[in-house]
């Protein structure tokens, strides 16, 4: 018995070890591009562009009566020991000068080895300090002062330096509060619009009976199936006409009527009993009032689905604003990231970075006080599907 | 003064004030647009002026053979618009992700289908790419794909570094590789998305006397995700494939755009990016209809393959 309980508890134990395993790894990748994101756009415009990747911003600085002075390494001269005849892996290597490093394990980016190549042929080496050529730079009466001096390695210090300015920089360069905004504004006009508009004519479909019921509602099914780029031309050359080009009328309107919802609602509607209306009925209740206080409250589930899935769509929708909006003022964050990128930011990537933690971070804060309630709103729409 | 409707008169007076807003925007933004693009199809149309009366000419299939036929050109066969092949194959490569991301989404569900601390933060986590604004994934994995500085590649090479390899990384954004890349990274954003909060939901509607049973028969794990797990989640699994096939033909556009603006030499343009060009960029409204009606077409004849098909492999209960 004992020994049969130990067994069962060692299998137990060890799918653990395979469960957590397994999800570490998989948070790893998943966190990684996150945490590159956030480093990069803290980085200094020189440090985007070093080999090896530098993970945390820092900058090198000296002491002077206990005050650190921020310094330039203009020039390194490494002592070093020559500890062995010629490596011959040819490898990969980082190079500073011509002391090269190589990292012994892949997965230890920090612990590294030494190389040096003289004529072709490397050898490996032991650093034992040096000098290093820095550049200062004091003010003094308003004037700048350019110091240049040589001093050994051993007193130069690193220190961490995230560059916070990077944010205002890109705020400055681009009106970011106003694409979020414009992004909260629009979605949140297309969900009310589309949650109302999908529960009513949802509600007529399933509930009342008028002629043409089920032609009408053959129509709607029909062009759930009609991909979204049929209507794009068409609806283009509608808002030109309209004059709506440029407007929030463009980014909304069109938007909040969906066949989808429609269909959506009207399934879920049509699972609810009968019998509670009719005893509204007797009671004297119209439809209006069924519809508002029975109908509604009986469907919060799906009524809470259709709002999810219409305010993602609408918050990540690229294409139609960025075709029906021309103007920076009145882009949306996605379009206004993509037009960031475009107005010679395109290869300042700290800044590009600092543009994309903005927009992800505070639907990530969001999200996660949320995920219940979007987890919920997913499980049910496959169930509907 | 009181109007007094019969009880049927009522009914539908009511069933039209409800069905009012959808149905007056439905027919405006919906309908009339299938109807136009329809009619536009088999127009030639491309002046920059969208004033009335339009400056339209019916040219009837002239749309349609430009897309789909070919001539013979010096003796060898040449498609009129040998770009849409091109842009039609890539929309298919493209689409090899989906098995991928749906065995992905379904591997890290039966990772999280079990009871153990701290399931919910995982499952968070990892829909978080999915939340995050789908531009700023692109750019970060832009940064990721860099040739010289880029994390990818950095990786690759010490990795060959370890193993003595003269590993020099992969140009990411290059005409070979843009659809691998795109590939990878819409791996990463989508496997803990929709698809496995769906797959998750599967799994914990399978009736646990069916796992005792077979463990009663003396199936191992493996056996059991065979015979029991997977026809149980079948209709899930043929749910998201046809959801995902539907998607894929239409996808692509905003990776494309903020990645490569499609290129480079299109060679991350898709169907719906040669839709955008040919409208937006060189307002051929009447082509680009046409396209998009042949898109269409190709949607609902897979759709209806897979049904046939793939409906027979589903396991109803």
């Amino acid at each position: 018995m004992l020994a049969k309980l130990s067994k069962r508890k060692k299998a137990d134990l060890r799918q653990a070890l395979v469960f957590y395993i397994l999800l570490s790894i998989v948070v790893f990748a998943m966190v990684i591009p996150f945490i590159w994101m956030i480093s990069t756009s803290l980085k200094e415009s020189a440090d985007v562009f070093v080999y090896p990747p530098k993970w945390i911003p820092d900058y090198r600085y000296i002491l002077e009566d206990g005050k650190k002075i921020q310094v330039n390494v203009i020039e390194e001269k490494i002592e070093v020991k020559i500890l062995e005849e010629p490596y011959k892996n040819k490898t990969r290597i980082v190079y500073k000068g011509n002391l090269f490093k190589i990292c012994k394990n892949w997965w230890k980016p920090w612990d590294k080895e030494h190389l040096i190549k003289i004529d072709n042929k490397f050898y490996k080496v032991e650093p034992k300090g040096g000098t290093a050529k820095i550049e200062i730079i004091r003010e003094s009466n308003g004037k700048y002062k350019r110091i240049e001096k040589i001093i050994p390695l051993s007193q130069i210090h690193r220190s961490i330096k995230p560059i916070w300015s990077n944010y205002t920089k890109v705020i400055e360069a681009m009106p970011f509060a106003r694409f979020y905004f414009n992004s909260i504004f629009v979605a949140i006009c297309v969900t009310i619009g589309q949650v109302i508009t999908s529960a009513m004519s949802g509600y007529a479909f399933s509930r009342l009976s008028f002629p043409g019921r089920d032609k009408l509602f053959m129509a709607y099914l029909a062009t759930m199936m009609i991909p979204y780029a049929v209507l794009l031309v068409p609806l283009y050359i509608l808002m030109n006409w309209l004059n709506w080009i440029d407007s929030y009328k463009a980014l909304i309107v069109p938007a909040i009527f969906s066949a989808y919802g429609t269909f959506m609602l009207r399934q879920f509607f049509m699972g609810i009993p009968v019998d509670l209306e009719d005893a509204a009925k007797i009671d004297g209740c119209n439809y209006f009032r069924i519809f508002l206080y029975i109908i509604l409250p009986l469907s919060k589930p799906a009524l809470a689905t259709l709002t999810v899935f219409t305010f993602m769509g609408s918050w990540m929708n690229f294409m139609w604003p960025l075709i029906v909006v021309n103007s920076i003022k009145m882009k949306t964050l996605p379009v206004g990231l993509a037009y960031f990128q475009e107005t010679g930011f395109g290869t300042e990537y700290n800044l590009l970075m600092a543009g994309a933690v903005m927009a992800t971070i505070p639907i990530i804060i969001v999200f996660v006080f949320t995920q219940r309630f979007f987890v919920e709103g997913i499980k049910m729409s496959g169930l509907k599907g | 003064m009181k109007i007094r409707l019969s009880k049927r008169h009522n009914e539908i007076f009511f069933a039209y004030l409800f069905l009012f807003p959808n149905l007056l925007g439905f027919l405006i933004f919906t309908f009339f647009p299938v109807i136009s693009s329809l009619i536009l199809s088999f127009i030639k149309y491309t002046t920059l002026s969208l004033s009335w009366p339009l400056d339209v000419t019916f040219v009837g299939l002239d749309n349609f053979i430009k897309l789909l036929a070919f001539h013979k050109e010096a003796g060898i066969l040449k498609a009129n618009d040998p770009y849409f092949w091109n842009y039609l194959w890539n929309t298919v490569y493209l689409m090899a992700g989906i098995p991928l991301n749906m065995a992905g989404s379904l591997v890290l569900a039966l990772v999280l289908n079990q009871k153990r601390r701290g399931v919910i933060f995982y499952r968070t986590l990892f829909f978080l790419p999915t939340m995050c604004q789908g531009v700023a994934i692109v750019l970060l994995w832009k940064w990721i794909y860099n040739y010289d500085y880029g994390l990818l590649n950095t990786m690759i090479r010490n990795i060959g570094d370890f193993f003595n390899l003269n590993l020099e990384g992969i140009r990411w954004i290059s005409a070979k590789w843009i659809k691998p890349s795109m590939i990878i990274m819409g791996f990463w954003t989508l496997i803990g998305g929709y698809n496995m909060i769906l797959y998750l939901a599967a799994l914990q509607g399978v009736p646990r006397e069916l796992y005792e049973a077979a463990k009663i028969d003396g199936a191992n794990a493996w056996q059991e995700f065979w015979a029991v797990t997977w026809p149980m989640i079948s209709p899930t699994t043929f749910f998201i494939a046809i959801m995902s096939v539907i998607g894929g033909f239409q996808a692509g556009f905003m990776a494309a755009y903020v990645l490569a603006r499609g290129g480079p030499y299109g060679a991350s343009t898709t169907l719906m990016y040669y839709i955008y060009n040919n409208f937006y960029s060189w307002h051929n409204f009447g082509y680009a209809s046409t396209i998009a009606w042949f898109m269409f077409l190709l949607i609902f004849i897979t759709t209806i393959i897979n049904w046939r098909f793939g409906g027979k492999l589903v396991h109803y209960q």
